[in-house]
C-alpha cells in the first residue's frame, strides 16, 4: 500500500495503521516523491490525499493514468466536495474518503482495492500471453480464427478462403495448439479477451451470441 | 478754599472720598467764577502773570505761600486768590470728568463680566487661569459646576486636581506642566471624580498667554468643555464598528470553513489512526512498547495541534475588547498562516514571505491584525483564480517606514491589477469588484488600521498584479501604561 500525504504526522499515523493491518506499506510526502520511488510491477493500491501543495492528488492520478502505470487509487480529503469527488471517480478511482477515517473503513476499501488489482493485473497478464500468441498466428491461420470465433463451419470457412476442408481443418488444428486453447469456447475466449482487430486487422464484432451455437458442432 | 479743594481732590484720587469733592463743586465754580471777574478788571496782564507764576509754586509750601500772600500789595493778593480760585476750579472740573469716566467704565467692566459669565454659562465653556503651579486658581462659574466646587472658594491646582478623576489626575497635571513651558495649546480630555455609574468627560485646553504686554505676565488659560456626550456616541460608534469587524472576521471564516476543517480534520485523522494502531499492536504478543510511546507522543503533538486552530479560530469569531499589544510579525503571520494554510493549498497558491531579522515588534490589536491580513491575503488569493497555476503566488514583505516609527507590511498578488480610477475607492465602504462581495473588508481594514494611527493603501505592479500594504506603528517599550489606555479611550 503506497500511502501519499504531504502532512508528515497523518502520513506516519496511517503508514502505522496500514502496517499493523498486515500489508507492507511505503509512504511518500508527494507525489513527485512517490512517481521516482514506487514500483510499478507490484501488486497494491494507492492512499491518496487529494490537497497536496505543487502536485495534487488529482494530478497525480491523471498521470498515473496516462503513463499507463495506473492502480487502484483510494481518495482522501479533509473536506469532500462533491465535484473533486466526481472528477477522481470518473478517472476510476476505487472510493473518496473523508478525513478521518476508521480502520475498519480503510481495511474494507483497502482490501478491495487490491483485489481489484490483482484481478486487473490477471487479465493484464492473460492478454498479454494472448496477444503473444496471436502473434505467431501466420495470415492465413488468423483468417481461419476470426472464421472460427464468427462460428462458421469448416466447409463454410473452405468455400470462403477457395481452399479444402482438409486444409481448414490442418490450420485449424495449428490455430488451436499454438493459441493453447483445448476446445472451442477456450479459443474464442481467449480470442475475445483481447481487442481482435489490433492483431488481426479484421473488424471486431460482437461474437458472444454466436459462441454458443458454434461450438457444440465443432466438438 | 482752593487749599482744601486741593486736599479733596488728592484724597478723591485715592478713591476715598470723590462724594465730598463733587458736593462742593457747585460752590466752587460759583465762588472761582465771581473772583475770577474781579481780577480782570482790577488787575493787567502783568500782574497776573506774576500771579501765576506764585500760584504755581510748590504746594508743598502752603503756609510760606499765604505768608507771602500777606505780604503782597491788596490788588495782588486779590488776583493771586482768584488765580488759585480759578485753578481749583479747573481741578475740580477735571476730577468731576474722571468720576464719570470711571463710573462709566465700572458699568462696561461690569457689562463685560456678566457677558462674559453669560457667555460661559449659555456655552457650558468652564475657564480657569493660574499663574504658577502653587499659585491660587481663578475659575468661572461654569468651571466650578462641572467640577462640583463652592462657588466663592478659594481655589488651588489642588482643588481642581480633587474635581478630576484618580486616574486622571496625574495625566492633568503633566499637561498643565507641559502647558506651561509651550507656546503651544495643549489639549487633553480626562473623565470628573463626581458621579457614579458612567463616567463623565471634560475636555480641556491649555494655553499660556499675556496679561499685559511684559513677558513676566504669562499665566495659564485654560478652557473646559463636558463631552460626555460625544464620548458615549464615539463609544457607541466604536462599539458598532467592533461588531462590524466581528461580522467580517465571521464572514472570512466562514468562506475559510472548508480549509478549516481541513486543519482540523488532519490531527483528527492522524489521532484516530493512530489509537487504532495501538490497539492492535497492545493485542500483539510481542508488544513493542517503543512503537506505542511513539504512537502516544504523536496522539499528544496532534491533540495540541488541533487545539492550537481551535483557540486561533475562537480568538478570532469572539467578541473582545480591543487590546494593544506588542506583536511580533513572524508570528502574526504564523498565526494567519495555521488558518489559510489548507485554503492555499486547495487554491494551488504558493506563498512567498520575506521579513527582516532585525525588524521591531508592533503596538497593535493581535486579532485586528490578523482579520487585515486574512483579509488581504483573501483578496489575493481571489485576484489569482484565473490565473495559470504556475502564476498563482501571493508575497508578504515586511519593512520599516523611512522615518523608522512604523512597520509596513505588503501583499503583494499577481492578479489583473485594480483599474486606476477604482484606486481611490476601494476602500470606500460598499465599493466592491467582486459579484458576490458586499464592499465592507476593505471598508473594515482601513477602519482597524486608522484606528492603530496607521495607513493602508494600494498600488498596482509594474507588469501586473496589485499590492495592498499597510502600516502600524512600532511597539516602544518605555510607553507609560497611562498613554496607551488613553489612546483606547480615544479611540
Amino acid at each position: 500500500v503506497y500511502v501519499v500525504d504531504d502532512d508528515a504526522q497523518v502520513r506516519r499515523a496511517l503508514e502505522r495503521l496500514i502496517r499493523v493491518m498486515g500489508y507492507r506499506v511505503s509512504a511518500f510526502g508527494s507525489a513527485a516523491e512517490f512517481l521516482a520511488a514506487h514500483d510499478a510491477e507490484c501488486t497494491g493500491c494507492i492512499i491518496l490525499d487529494v490537497a497536496m501543495p505543487d502536485c495534487g492528488g488529482l494530478d497525480l492520478q491523471r498521470q498515473l493514468n496516462e503513463s499507463g502505470r495506473d492502480r487502484p487509487i483510494i481518495f482522501l480529503t479533509g473536506h469532500g466536495s462533491i465535484p473533486l469527488s466526481v472528477q477522481a471517480m470518473k478517472a476510476g478511482a476505487v472510493t473518496f474518503l473523508t478525513k478521518p477515517i476508521t480502520e475498519r473503513d480503510l481495511a474494507a476499501v483497502v482490501s478491495e482495492a487490491i483485489a481489484l488489482d490483482r484481478a486487473s493485473r490477471q487479465t493484464r497478464a492473460t492478454q498479454n500471453i494472448v496477444l503473444k500468441r496471436l502473434g505467431s498466428l501466420t495470415r492465413r491461420e488468423r483468417q481461419v480464427l476470426q472464421y472460427v470465433v464468427e462460428g462458421r463451419l469448416n466447409k463454410q470457412i473452405a468455400a470462403e478462403l477457395g481452399t479444402v476442408e482438409q486444409t481448414v481443418k490442418v490450420h485449424r488444428a495449428r490455430v488451436m495448439k499454438k493459441m493453447g486453447a483445448r476446445s472451442v469456447a477456450e479459443l474464442v475466449r481467449y480470442a475475445t479477451s483481447v481487442e481482435w482487430a489490433a492483431t488481426g486487422g479484421v473488424s471486431t464484432r460482437s461474437v458472444d451470441d454466436r459462441v454458443g451455437m458454434s461450438a457444440s458442432p465443432q466438438e | 478754599l482752593g487749599q482744601g479743594a486741593r486736599r479733596d481732590s488728592r484724597r478723591a484720587q485715592g478713591g476715598a472720598s470723590l462724594s465730598l469733592s463733587s458736593r462742593i463743586a457747585p460752590i466752587l465754580i460759583a465762588t472761582t467764577f465771581g473772583c475770577m471777574s474781579v481780577a480782570f478788571v482790577r488787575v493787567g496782564p502783568t500782574m497776573a502773570a506774576a500771579a501765576v507764576e506764585s500760584a504755581s509754586a510748590p504746594l508743598e509750601r502752603p503756609r510760606t505761600e499765604i505768608e507771602s500772600l500777606a505780604r503782597m500789595r491788596p490788588g495782588a493778593q486779590r488776583l493771586t486768590l482768584a488765580l488759585i480760585g480759578s485753578l481749583a476750579f479747573l481741578e475740580s472740573a477735571l476730577l468731576w470728568r474722571q468720576h464719570v469716566m470711571r463710573r462709566r467704565v465700572e458699568q462696561r467692566l461690569t457689562m463685560v463680566g456678566r457677558r462674559l459669565a453669560f457667555i460661559g454659562q449659555a456655552a457650558r465653556l468652564g475657564v480657569l487661569e493660574l499663574e504658577s503651579l502653587d499659585g491660587p486658581v481663578w475659575a468661572n462659574a461654569e468651571l466650578r459646576r462641572l467640577l462640583s466646587l463652592a462657588p466663592r472658594a478659594h481655589l488651588t491646582l489642588e482643588s481642581i486636581l480633587d474635581g478630576i478623576h484618580r486616574d486622571d489626575r496625574h495625566a492633568l497635571q503633566q499637561a498643565i506642566r507641559r502647558a506651561f513651558d509651550s507656546t503651544e495649546p495643549v489639549p487633553l480630555e480626562v473623565r470628573l471624580a463626581a458621579g457614579e455609574g458612567q463616567p463623565r468627560w471634560v475636555a480641556l485646553s491649555f494655553e499660556r498667554h499675556n496679561l499685559d504686554q511684559a513677558a513676566s505676565g504669562a499665566v495659564l488659560g485654560g478652557i473646559a468643555r463636558e463631552v460626555t456626550e460625544r464620548k458615549h456616541m464615539e463609544g457607541e460608534l466604536l462599539k458598532q464598528r467592533q461588531q462590524l469587524a466581528h461580522l467580517a472576521r465571521v464572514s472570512i471564516l466562514g468562506e475559510l470553513s472548508g480549509a478549516l476543517a481541513h486543519e482540523l480534520n488532519q490531527p483528527l485523522t492522524s489521532i484516530l489512526s493512530n489509537a487504532e494502531a495501538a490497539q492492535h499492536f497492545l493485542g500483539d504478543k510481542n508488544l513493542d512498547l517503543d512503537e506505542v510511546r511513539d504512537i502516544l507522543r504523536d496522539i499528544v503533538s496532534d491533540d495540541k495541534r488541533a487545539g492550537d486552530v481551535i483557540r486561533r479560530l475562537r480568538a478570532l469569531l469572539m467578541r473582545g475588547e480591543a487590546q494593544l499589544q506588542r506583536v511580533e510579525i513572524e508570528q502574526l503571520l504564523h498565526d494567519v498562516l495555521m488558518l489559510e494554510h489548507s485554503d492555499l493549498i486547495a487554491r494551488n497558491i504558493r506563498l512567498k514571505t520575506r521579513i527582516p531579522d532585525y525588524l521591531p515588534a508592533v503596538r497593535a490589536d493581535r486579532i485586528a491584525l490578523q482579520q487585515v491580513l486574512l483579509n488581504l491575503l483573501l483578496n489575493a488569493c481571489e485576484a489569482m483564480s484565473a490565473n495559470s497555476p504556475q502564476d498563482r503566488i501571493v508575497e508578504v514583505l515586511a519593512s520599516m517606514t523611512e522615518d523608522g516609527h512604523q512597520v509596513r507590511l505588503s501583499v503583494i498578488d499577481r492578479g489583473r491589477g485594480i483599474n486606476p480610477e477604482q484606486l481611490d475607492h476601494i476602500f470606500d465602504p460598499f465599493f466592491t469588484t467582486k459579484r458576490e462581495g458586499l464592499g465592507v473588508g476593505l471598508a473594515i481594514c482601513r477602519s482597524i488600521i486608522t484606528a492603530h494611527s496607521g495607513r493602508i493603501w494600494a498600488t498596482n505592479g509594474t507588469d501586473h498584479g496589485a499590492a495592498f500594504h499597510f502600516t502600524v506603528p512600532v511597539f516602544e517599550e518605555q510607553r507609560h501604561e497611562h498613554s496607551i489606555s488613553q489612546g483606547l479611550h480615544r479611540r
